[in-house]
């Protein structure tokens, strides 16, 4: 599978809401969401895989973020899920942090999903 | 009262509130000996994304399971998928299957959902007709969701308004046939209804009210007034009657689904029911209701898994569902049938909150785009509170500060 990750900027570090996520597009119909845990960032899918939702607009519980539809939970460390009804993981990217600026390690390839 | 803990749980049926049950029981009660029989020629799966998500894409997308597949796994747990029960000889503790054979239970759970309406006078052999339910009838009407088709959808409730705003969204022309004067009547107000109108006919989609149909042949959908629609698919989407039948002739308590208590038990002690074939009193809208929801599928899947265990159970919650159509995604949680209510905007186009009041009491929100002031909302509506009508439109001043207090 034909994957190109690229280091791309998210945000500063300062943009992301203390109890919710950030939302960056990336083109197409895909997003991911940036959070902050105390002095981690996480940068996760924004689209939940239970239902058509932005986990950007969820709710920070530890290390867990809810779904804002149905209450459902991922682990922002994992992408695992955590609390029902999600069942599907979400997919995670490694983070670094440079100069107050967020970055993440996403596939920004255009293959449709 | 509490009952003793059950030797094995025996379930019928395979749906969103048979699956949770299954995994909650499994939760309470690793070494529990769990036996579910399901019509259903596959594991549980949800059935809301089949008229929204499942549709989307260019291809069909499986709806997500209910539980994860390996709880099925767990030791003491036995599923026979394709398995119709015929009868409960509750007098012997036992349930017939349709191969003839008995599985005997300790204690039953009826979970056996709802079946959707057919119209006698509509060709139901015909592919292009195509009842939705099953994830069998999203397969089959997705191919034809696309330019250069006429979808007919008799039924202008929530799934037929999703399945036009599907449709249209992928390009086919869309009419709705309603028999009544409003779309989603028994879901939402009428200034809801309106809204949801307007944003159908924005998009193209045409609807009929007061509209019934004669016939369904070839193709083609014959009104009551005479005229005739062309379609390329009929989708009914009139509703559903629960599948109560098996307990109704096993001498339980049915009247428009199985009766049961608080706890999710029906007149017998060792059978409980849920989901859409059960009809319970609901505490918070104060009447007896079927519900056809997700949410009550899983409340009561949790209500009765508890209860079956011999543990004390939750209350029934206050109502809640949701509809996505046209991007909006419209949450609603307690009466929100009420007509006496406030609108709070929130600024930006299609994101808003309905506040439905008794009075002073906020008892039911309905939201927009608008999921984390839903959250809030909800919280509100189940915790009784009153709210300043005067403010609370006022985006301006958080909800908290809305809140009146309590008399003492």
């Amino acid at each position: 599978m034909d994957t190109n990750r690229t280091w791309t900027r998210v945000c500063e570090i300062d943009e992301i809401p203390e109890d919710m996520g950030f939302k960056l597009e990336i083109g197409g119909r895909d997003a991911v969401a940036a959070f902050r845990v105390g002095d981690e960032f996480f940068v996760v899918a924004d689209r939940c895989t239970h239902g058509a939702a932005s986990l950007a607009e969820g709710f920070i519980e530890g290390f867990e973020i809810e779904c804002p539809f149905h209450g459902g939970k991922f682990d922002l460390r994992t992408g695992e899920p955590a609390a029902f009804p999600c069942v599907q993981p979400i997919a995670v990217f490694p983070t670094r942090v440079e100069d107050g600026q967020l970055y993440a390690l996403i596939d920004t390839s255009d293959d449709g999903h | 009262m509490t009952a003793t803990p059950p030797e094995s749980v025996t379930i019928v049926g395979g749906g969103q509130a048979a699956g949770r049950a299954f995994a909650l029981l499994r939760q309470m009660a690793s070494d529990l000996p769990i036996t579910m029989v399901s019509a259903e020629d596959r594991l549980p799966y949800e059935r809301p994304p089949l008229s929204k998500e499942c549709l989307e894409a260019e291809a069909m997308a499986p709806p997500p399971a209910v539980v994860p597949p390996e709880v099925f796994d767990t030791p003491g747990s036995e599923v026979r998928l394709g398995t119709s029960v015929l009868a409960i000889e509750h007098a012997e503790k036992r349930i017939v299957l349709e191969d003839g054979s008995a599985l005997s239970y300790e204690r039953l759970l009826l979970a056996t959902g709802a079946r959707p309406r057919t119209l006698p006078l509509a060709d139901i052999d015909d592919p292009r007709v195509i009842t939705f339910r099953r994830a069998e009838d999203a397969a089959r009407l997705h191919p034809l969701l696309g330019p250069g088709n006429h979808i007919v959808i008799v039924g202008g409730g929530a799934i037929g308004t999703e399945i036009a705003a599907m449709a249209a969204t992928k390009g086919a022309r869309v009419t709705v046939v309603e028999a009544g004067n409003r779309l989603l009547a028994r879901c939402m107000n009428k200034r809801m209804s309106s809204y949801l109108q307007s944003l159908h006919e924005a998009k193209g989609v045409r609807i009929l009210f007061g509209a019934g149909v004669a016939s369904i042949a070839d193709g083609t959908v014959g009104l009551v007034d005479g005229a005739g629609l062309d379609a390329d698919a009929v989708v009914l989407a009139i509703g559903v009657v629960a599948n109560d039948e098996i307990a109704a002739n096993a001498g339980l308590a049915v009247d428009d689904g199985i009766l049961v208590d608080g706890k999710c038990r029906t007149s017998d002690p060792d059978i409980y029911a849920v989901g859409d074939a059960a009809r319970f009193h609901d505490p918070f809208l104060g009447r007896q209701v079927r519900a056809e929801t997700w949410a009550n599928a899983n409340a009561q899947a949790e209500i009765a898994a508890a209860a079956m265990l011999g543990g004390e159970p939750a209350s029934f919650p206050p109502p809640s569902f949701w509809t996505t159509q046209f991007g909006i995604h419209l949450q609603m949680y307690g009466d929100v049938l009420v007509e006496d209510a406030v609108l709070r905007a929130t600024g930006a186009e299609d994101s808003f909150s309905l506040l439905h009041f008794d009075g002073e009491r906020l008892v039911g929100a309905t939201c927009a785009n608008n999921p984390r002031e839903f959250r809030a909302l909800s919280r509100m509506v189940g915790e009784g509170r009153r709210l300043d009508r005067g403010v609370v439109d006022d985006p301006t001043v958080a909800l908290n500060a809305c809140m009146m207090d309590d008399a003492a």
